[in-house]
Formats: C-alpha cells, structure tokens, sequence
C-alpha cells in the first residue's frame, strides 16, 4: 500500500485534487520512499505515518 | 591577458573570464551554459505524489553543469536561466502535472492535463553560479509509467542573462 493509499484510507473525502498543492506527497528518486512534503490542509491533520 | 583596442576610449586590457553581461553590445550572446538531457528509461511514480523525474540521458551540455547521476543542473555561472521540461506518461490520465524544484523546494509549476498524457513547464530561474540547482518533479493520478524519449521527456536549460 502506498503512502497515497493509506491516506485515502485515512482520510476518504479528499480527492485527487487536493495532493496537487494543498497536500504534497513527494519522491526525492533517492530510495527513501515517498513521504509528506507539505500538508496544508485545512481541517485535516496531518496524519503520522508509520 | 587579452588586450583588445577599444575604439572610442583607446586601449583597455581585458582579463579572460572578467567579461559581465554589461561589457556587452546589445544582442550579442555569450557562451554561457547550456545543456539538454532526457529520460532514456521509464519510471513509475506512486499516485499523487510528485516525484523527482530522472533524465540520464545527455543531448549536449556544453558547461558539465549537468549531473545524470542526480538528474541536476548546477550552473557554476551565475545568472538567469531559461529553463524548460516535459513529462508524458503512457496513457491518459487526470491530474498530470510538472513543476520545476530550486534548492529542493517548488518554484515554477506547468500545465496540468484533466485528461492527457503529459505536462509541460518553462520559466526562468536566478541561479547563484556556486549552490543553486534546479530538478524537475511530476505527478500523476493513477500510478503508471513515464514514456521516455528524446524530445519526448526533457529537462533543458540556459543561460540567457548573466548576473
């Protein structure tokens, strides 16, 4: 399951739209993974991720 | 040292590499970096997530500014750079987007397709000549490949005004 899948599952009322800018998942190519850049959300915490 | 005849105050001594932008006429280029490099093999970003395209590849780069290893370009003359890059992706999608990265943070993003195949984004970028480096990052709605190519996903750069 992707970071983006857990999210979902976290957070079902978001869409697509939201991780163009107000939430930034990111993948530096670098073998680390994806992880969250930005979240400027403005009623949905930011979730920790495990 | 050059020495070069100056034809309205005489004779000035010109030191190579001390030339500015100011020492020249109006329309005259100069020889500052520049470089085109492109993805030769795919990649598949998670959904939603920008991800660092990576462009291994080299058309030119006429400064060794660019890095295939890192997918970076590092000018180590400083000014403004026009700075251009496309990403398509295998198949039509939604929510297709690229943007450029300086110093690891967004600075520029590009056209997003509801319904294509892929994104461009250009703009230009102040880059310190030591430090600064620019990447290119997209992002997709459905997980799938990039389909690279020549001319097809490209990162270009050059430098159109010195400092």
């Amino acid at each position: 399951m992707t970071l983006y899948d857990k999210i979902m599952a976290l957070y079902p009322e978001l869409q697509p739209q939201d991780f163009l800018t107000t939430i930034r998942l990111q993948n530096d190519s670098d073998g680390r993974g994806d992880y969250i850049a930005d979240w400027n959300h403005p009623t949905l915490p930011k979730p920790e991720i495990e | 040292m050059t020495v070069t005849i100056n034809g309205s105050t005489g004779i000035d001594k010109v030191q190579d590499g001390t030339i500015v932008q100011a020492d020249l006429a109006t329309g005259v280029a100069g020889t500052g970096p520049a470089f085109s490099a492109y993805q030769s093999s795919g990649q598949t970003p998670s959904s939603n997530t920008w991800t660092k395209i990576t462009f291994t590849s080299e058309e030119f780069d006429t400064n060794a500014n660019y890095d295939t290893s890192t997918s970076r370009f590092t000018p180590t003359v400083a000014g403004y750079y026009q700075i251009s890059a496309s990403v398509q992706f295998a198949t039509a999608n939604y929510n297709v987007r690229t943007s450029l990265y300086k110093n690891g943070a967004v600075v520029l993003y590009g056209t997003s397709s509801s319904t294509g195949v892929e994104s461009f984004v250009s703009g230009l970028a102040y880059l310190n000549g030591s430090t600064d480096y620019v990447e290119v990052y997209a992002t997709t709605a459905t997980s799938q490949a990039t389909g690279p190519g020549q001319g097809v996903v490209y990162f270009q750069g050059v430098l159109v005004r010195a400092a």
